[in-house]
């Protein structure tokens, strides 16, 4: 290109982008962010907008487009939501006092792990970024949530490969990952996991000192020991990484990370990926993230604090059945005590997402109606407290001592902030009257000169004589005299003319501007110090961030213990008995999801099973008889209990479960290049190398994806293989053969879920009752369907020729062949194959037999065939 | 509540015999939905639900819907309920003399499948399989066998559809829906120990979970609000127990509405129970003030004479006597000891002024004797949000009120032995144009400073001398035309305003409404407004202060409706603002004046706020009340 001709702006631009490469850089041009080359033409696909071109001083025409500057939140938010990344680049001073060229550059690089606009975040789930670094054996782990404040740490052993961390990754669920460049190959297995965009990490060193002394530095502290991490090498170098990224990235939002807590996932209930997503916690396996999830059903928060830390208790059943219990009785005093309840939810109502305000409050993001907003969060807080007064339960009792009335922020925001401020800082009409003199002054100046300007009309019209002389206002000249057409001639020579309509002139007088300059000033410096004291409010209110962060988080915890309690009373839950038995007993249980979206009756079923007397269970019945729908309410009312809610049953005892293992149903992950049946025995495997005793196995149809003879050896000898690590299991099958293994193993029980056959109809009476099965009813099922009704008759004929088949060769198997179709009336009685007397014969080993024995077969033989009629006899 | 055992002991239907049948008065079982929900509720009940799900689409026209998870039916049995007279409660006439059960005719079904089209899904715990029946017009379209959880589930769609005269008489969805939830209302409050949601379109309107207390109950049924100030009454005389909650007298209502009495389960009216309840606060009560109670008495059945309607709701007591000196003493004792006050109102606060509380007993007390609130208060205590089961409730008791024919109220007053003097429903007595013509109209004078007092030919006029003036300002604001135009005061020297900036929008958003009220307002620089005009009805002097009154009072309209302010709510809001305040001495001229400009309005009864501006004592009612007549 020819540098020649390429002007001063486009230079800028040029230097600017080259930092930049691989995100969209957003170029303020007056007031619009425009885009060029690649990433306008990006944008202009993704956000559909016009790509135009226009010869910058390129010698080429370049591709641009561009979009108005109050609105860039909404574009930038949508080219984040499809994964890019987006660097804003500013005017860096005021246009009208730049001498040449205005100074310009990138204020902040946007990214979906760090974003902090409102209008970008999910009310209802975290924002998380989460870095990751590797050492022989662990994996350090830093997750933050810039919008709430939020950062953890941990390490994550790699005893089992990268399963575990990805297990973790997959529950944090986060925004976007971080990897550095050696770590790279997890890239591809994250991205698997989650929807996460993964971005590298590259590593500044010019800033960037080791990872525990970068850190003292952030934290402005000697040690790392308050944190509890100061051994914890891997999980600081993520921890570094993190707080570099947001350096390069969102540098305000470092302002808000003031603290570090480390976690480890031992406390908690394991869930693995496949878990999560067969049991549909957060989000139904159909794909839409609301959908029928256990999380809609159980949601009744009030607060989105509250919807955020629910949302993390489902992800993170405990184990410590203090802990659990001590969240149940809170519950349970919120569900008995009525009033109560009804007063916290009412008063939660009016809180607003402090978590989120105050991090925009520290990220001085913050506007006017945010303070205000958060000062009336906060005066909510002593009736909460009151509501709570005499709660007998610890978790509440606490919960409440934690409910300090930062009184005088809200005193501090009511006195300097107007009832009803507007968004933008920088205009004004933000701080109140009386606050400050200074203002106050300032104010009054403005309005004495309006009295003047008002006041004038009455002097002018004495002076002039013109009895309808007045003095008006519009934007475009400011104050104006008004004269009509017939008193023109009265009109004085000072007067100068600056527009004339039809009936009448309007004019300004020297005085009048000179007066009207000193109200604009005045005005302006007001707006000045407006924002000036706003912003002293602002980082007041700040200071305070611990403080709010520790009634934030109380207050959510009760909107989650106030919502289990609501849904426990509107569901008509149970508080179950959680302990450390081995035991899962649950009387009249039901499935919480398909019981709520379901039109008829949900029927409630028993469930008993141990480690050992009733450790297996296996599960049969026809299709569509409902027992997948079993398993999972099984393993659904085990993890509400262990988080500590009411569950969906008459009666319900849980010995606590350390990890909920499910196999569930056919489905592919193309994505990841695994076949169904790939998928299904990754999942076993994964069941059988790391169940434990206290485990909770879900099996639903183990090795359907392959031929029925090898579907089934697998299905017995995993069951076989289970039924040694003696944890509790449930398992659905169609392989009615398995219900053998109740005679040969100790702790298997047959179950199945009862039908009635009724003329042409099959009736689902959704009951599990003790015994085995041995009929599917599949046509049935392809008939409700909608299979047509010719392939269904098709099909029933095939079956009853398999089932005679099967009374004289035991199993279907892959030998037995179908008739064509058009041959079917004559040949049954004419079959082209073997005669199965003549297989039999043929399989005779008369060696072993005696001759009596030999005799006896020959004769059933004989009766066999004059039965049947053998052609040619 | 039954246990299920006995119950489903009792669920063996047996056909009653000509004798018992004839013997019950059948009456129109079903007049209107709410007589099908109270009939498939009962039912639930006596078969010992402890869940039971109303349904309602459109009022119940459409659909009704009862789920109840009690002893279910067999199918021989389900068929045998459709039949009638087949019942399992009553085997002969003298079963008849102890009824505990709540539904005993054992023809509501028959009646209810007779004119809808229904549909019964129900199982019996000693069946594996339930029974799909349906039914079209009484006679049976479909059985079958279904999966179903032990219960019954009934579902009447198209009620009336083969009965048009019955269907024409409907009143719109809401109102029906409106019966409907006052009536399951009562049966939540009734039993405690049942779950009971009720949904209309879908939506939830009333959940009461089974919490065995009947406080859970009456804070789901009547609000917190209520709940909080309520005192506990518990009271047993030979034949008679009464329990339940009533409150204190800090908390009263314009009407019985929220008087609430049960005998053995079942709500009732009563107007020896109301005359005790009346009695117990004689004294604590300004007159046409009501308290609120929610009342339980256990009487043995054989003293309650229920089959006296078929609607079931008033009923007869052999044992007047210790009914009424049960109910006197309960309430009598719970309100002077304060004893039993409930422990959640701990933090309950009087809604009037909080007093200032020292220990428990002054807590009673304070509770007890707060000054009354007056009518202006009162208007507050009326929850603000009123969740959609109460605001059902309202618009059932407003429609009540203007079914002022209804079993009238002067039931409740004779046979009381007292006389009553303060008429119980204050809203029935607006004058009614009907009832006294405003002809012969004169002045007498003002009372407190509030009230005109006037005579016409008909009776005696109160005019609230506020609102009165209010509906004159705002019809002339209504009328406004170029003569008013001209009507406006220039103002010797224009007024500048400067407003915040919320006030400027809304200012800016209606500045053409507060120019037809009279305003001659223009935008003058950021945030400023030049007034240079005022309406003629203000001395220039209150231009300002009212008009900064005005546009406080439109700002919190905005924020809280989140909308623009309304064009007519601009015209009240500057004619409430401008018109004279309760307190201010008028002239006689003035009064003249006021009564005059008031009689020319198109209707100078009711207020735009829709308040009442004239009450009546016709000269009939005052010689009635002087025994002249
Ligand atoms: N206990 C129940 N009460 C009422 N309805 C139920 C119950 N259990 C299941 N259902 C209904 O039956 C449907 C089918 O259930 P489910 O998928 O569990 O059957 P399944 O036995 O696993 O069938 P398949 O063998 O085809 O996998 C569910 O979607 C639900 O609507
Ligand atoms: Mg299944």
């Amino acid at each position: 290109m020819d540098a020649k001709k390429i002007t001063p702006l486009v230079a800028q631009y040029k230097a600017i982008k080259e930092q930049y490469p691989d995100v969209i850089l957003m170029f303020r041009l007056g007031d619009f962010y425009e885009m060029f080359g690649d990433d306008a033409v990006t944008a202009s696909r993704e956000l559909e907008i016009v790509l135009t071109s226009r010869s910058q001083g390129y010698a080429a025409d370049v591709p641009m487009c561009g979009v108005p500057y109050h609105a860039v939140d909404k574009y930038v938010a949508k080219l984040i939501s499809r994964g890019y990344r987006v660097a804003i680049c500013d005017q860096l001073e005021d246009p009208k006092k730049a001498k040449k060229i205005v100074k310009r550059g990138v204020t902040r690089v946007v990214t979906p792990g760090t974003v902090l606009e409102d209008g970008m975040l999910d009310a209802k789930s975290n924002n998380y970024l989460v870095a990751v670094t590797s050492e022989p054996e662990l994996y350090g782990l830093a997750v933050v949530d810039i919008s709430t404040g939020e950062f953890a740490v941990t390490e994550i052993s790699q005893k089992n490969g990268s399963r575990e961390l990805l297990d973790e990754i997959s529950r944090l669920a986060p925004a976007e990952v971080l990897l550095r460049e050696l770590d790279w190959d997890l890239e591809a297995p994250i991205r698997a996991n989650t929807t996460a965009v993964v971005t590298k990490y590259e590593c500044d060193s010019f800033y960037r000192k080791p990872a525990k002394d970068f850190l003292l530095e952030h934290f402005h502290t000697e040690s790392l020991r308050g944190f509890g991490a100061e051994q914890m090498t891997a999980a600081l170098e993520a921890a570094a990484m993190v707080i570099d990224y947001l350096r390069q990235t969102n540098q305000n939002a470092l302002a808000s990370i003031s603290s570090m807590s480390t976690y480890s996932t031992s406390g908690f209930m394991i869930l693995d990926s496949a878990a999560r997503r067969h049991l549909e916690l957060t989000q139904s396996l159909s794909g839409t993230t609301k959908g029928a999830s256990l999380l809609s059903v159980i949601d009744q928060t009030k607060t989105a604090m509250g919807a955020r830390l629910l949302r993390k208790w489902l992800d993170q059943p405990l184990l410590d059945v203090e802990a659990i219990n001590r969240r149940l009785d809170a519950v349970e005093e919120l569900y008995t005590n009525v009033l109560s309840r009804k007063d916290v939810r009412d008063q939660l109502g009016g809180v607003q997402d402090l978590e989120r305000l105050m991090s925009r409050i520290v990220a001085e993001t913050a506007t006017p109606r945010d303070l205000v907003a958060f000062a009336q969060s906060l005066k909510k807080v002593p009736s909460i407290a009151r509501s709570l007064e005499g709660s007998r339960s610890e978790r509440l009792h606490t919960l409440r001592e934690a409910l300090d009335y930062l009184e005088s922020i809200v005193e501090l925001i009511e006195r300097a902030i107007v009832n009803d401020p507007p968004a933008a800082v920088r205009d004004g009409g933000i701080i109140a009257q009386g606050y400050n003199s200074e203002l106050d002054e300032l104010r009054r100046a403005s309005i004495d000169g309006k009295s003047w300007v008002a006041a004038l009309e009455t002097r002018e019209r004495e002076r002039t004589g013109i009895k309808n002389l007045k003095v008006s206002y519009n934007t475009v000249f400011g104050y104006y005299i008004e004269v009509t057409k017939p008193n023109l001639h009265l009109v004085p020579d000072e007067y100068i003319r600056k527009q004339t309509t039809t009936n009448a002139e309007r004019f300004i007088t020297p005085a009048l501007k000179e007066i009207e300059a000193k109200i604009l000033h005045a005005d302006e410096l007001a707006a000045e110090l407006e924002y000036q004291l706003f912003c002293e409010v602002r980082s007041k209110v700040a200071e305070e961030a611990r403080k709010v962060g520790k009634i934030a988080r109380a207050l959510a915890e009760i909107d989650v213990l106030s919502s289990l309690a609501e849904v426990a009373a509107l569901r008509g839950y149970c508080r179950p008995v959680v302990n450390e038995s081995e035991e899962i007993r649950i009387k009249n249980g039901r499935h919480p999801v398909v019981e709520a979206y379901l039109q008829e009756r949900f029927v409630p079923n028993d469930t008993y099973v141990n480690c050992d007397s009733d450790q297996l269970l296996i599960i049969t019945g026809p299709n569509m008889a409902g027992k997948s729908t079993y398993l999972r309410q099984v393993a659904l009312i085990t993890l509400l209990a262990q988080i500590g809610s009411f569950v969906p049953a008459d009666e319900a005892t849980i010995g606590v479960v350390d990890r909920i293992f499910t196999r569930v149903g056919a489905h592919d992950e193309l994505a990841s290049g695994q076949s169904t049946f790939m998928v299904e025995m990754n999942e076993t495997a994964n069941i059988l190398n790391n169940a434990t005793r206290r485990s909770l196995i879900v099996l639903d149809e183990i090795g359907r994806g392959t031929s029925t003879y090898d579907g089934l050896s697998i299905a017995w000898a995993v069951a076989e293989e289970i039924n040694k690590i003696s944890a509790r299991t449930l398992f659905a099958t169609h392989y009615h053969h398995l219900n053998e293994l109740e005679k040969e193993l100790r702790g298997v029980k047959n179950y199945r879920v009862t039908v009635r056959e009724e003329k042409d109809r099959i009736v689902w009476l959704r009951k599990i009752v003790p015994g085995g099965t041995d009929k599917s009813y599949g046509i049935e099922v392809a008939r409700l369907a909608g299979i047509p009704q010719s392939t269904i008759e098709r099909a029933r004929e095939i079956l009853k020729e398999l089932e005679s088949d099967r009374t004289s060769r035991g199993l279907v198997d892959g030998r037995t062949k179908i008739k064509v179709r058009e041959e079917t009336l004559q040949l049954t009685l004419f079959s082209l194959d073997k005669h199965p007397v003549i297989e039999e014969l043929e399989n005779l080993d008369i060696t072993t037999m005696s001759p009596i024995e030999a005799l006896n077969k020959l004769y059933e033989l004989q009766k066999k065939l004059s039965k049947d009629g053998l052609p040619g006899r | 509540m039954q246990s299920k055992s006995e119950t489903s002991d009792a669920s063996r239907i047996i056909i009653l015999d000509e004798h018992t049948a004839n013997r019950i008065a059948a009456g129109e079982v079903v007049e209107r939905p709410v007589s099908v929900v109270k009939e498939l509720v009962e039912n639930s009940l006596d078969a010992g639900a402890t869940q039971i799900t109303v349904s309602i689409e459109q009022g119940g026209k459409e659909l009704i819907k009862v789920t109840d998870n009690g002893c279910g039916m067999t199918r021989e049995d389900a068929i045998l309920s459709l039949q009638r007279h087949a019942t399992s409660k009553i085997r002969s006439a003298s079963d008849l003399k102890a009824i505990r059960t709540l539904g005993f005719r054992g023809e509501a079904l028959p009646s209810i499948a007779s004119i809808s089209i229904l549909e019964m899904i129900t199982k019996h715990e000693s069946q594996p399989a339930g029974t799909r029946l349906e039914v079209e017009a009484g006679s049976i379209t479909n059985l079958e066998s279904v999966g179903a959880p032990q219960g019954t589930t009934i579902i009447v769609r198209k009620l009336f559809f083969n009965t048009p005269a019955r269907l024409k008489f409907l009143k719109s969805a809401q109102t029906e829906f409106s019966h409907i939830a006052e009536y399951v209302g009562w049966f939540a409050l009734a039993w405690p120990t049942v779950s009971f949601r009720l949904l209309h379109g879908g939506r939830e309107v009333l959940s009461s979970p089974a919490t065995g207390q009947r406080l859970n109950s009456i804070v789901e049924v009547l609000g917190k609000d209520i709940a909080k100030q309520l005192v506990e009454v518990h009271y047993e005389l030979p034949g008679v127990r009464v329990e339940g909650f009533v409150s204190c007298p800090s908390l009263t209502r314009i009407n019985r509405r929220d008087q609430i009495f049960f005998v053995n389960g079942r709500p009732i009216r009563n107007k020896i129970i109301a005359h005790a309840l009346d009695y117990a606060y004689r004294g604590l009560l300004p007159s046409g003030r009501y308290p609120v109670a929610v009342l339980f008495l256990e009487v043995p059945p054989e003293l309650v004479d229920v089959n006296v309607h078929p609607a079931k709701s008033e009923v007869k007591f052999s044992n007047e006597q210790e009914v009424h000196s049960a109910v006197y003493r309960s309430v009598n004792m719970a309100l002077t000891t304060g004893a039993a006050i409930p422990t959640i109102s701990e933090h309950a606060e009087p809604l009037g002024k909080p007093a200032p509380i020292s220990s428990e007993q002054a807590d009673i007390t304070s509770k007890l004797f707060v000054p009354w609130p007056d009518a202006a208060t009162q208007q507050h205590i009326q929850p603000m949000n009123l969740s959609a089961f109460q605001e059902a409730l309202r618009r059932r008791r407003e429609q009540a009120l203007s079914e002022i024919s209804d079993v009238g109220e002067d039931s409740w007053q004779k046979g009381s032995g007292v006389p009553v003097e303060e008429s119980p429903v204050p809203e029935a007595d607006f004058i009614a144009p009907r009832t006294v013509a405003l002809t012969g109209v004169r002045v007498i004078g003002q009372a407190r400073n509030m009230y005109v007092l006037a005579e016409c030919d008909d009776g005696l006029l109160v005019i609230d001398q506020h609102v009165a003036h209010e509906r004159i300002l705002y019809d002339q604001l209504l009328r406004f035309d170029a003569e008013s135009r001209s009507a406006i005061q220039r103002l010797l020297t224009p007024i500048t305003i400067s407003l915040s900036a919320s006030e400027s929008t809304v200012v800016r958003q209606r500045l053409d409404m507060l120019n037809q009220a009279g305003f001659d307002l223009e935008e003058f620089g950021r945030d400023t407004f030049i007034l240079r005009g005022a309406p003629p009805q203000l001395k220039p002097s209150q231009a300002e202060a009212i008009l900064r009154d005005i546009i406080a009072e439109l700002v919190e309209l905005s924020v809280e409706r989140h909308l623009i302010v309304r064009s007519d709510q601009v015209l009240i809001t500057t004619a409430c603002k401008m018109a004279i305040k309760a307190g201010e001495k008028l002239d006689d001229r003035e009064m003249k004046q006021l009564v005059e400009d008031l009689l020319k309005c198109e209707n100078p009864f009711v207020c735009p706020h829709g308040r009442p501006i004239i009450v009546s004592l016709s000269n009939w009612e005052l010689d009635r009340k002087f025994k002249r007549t």
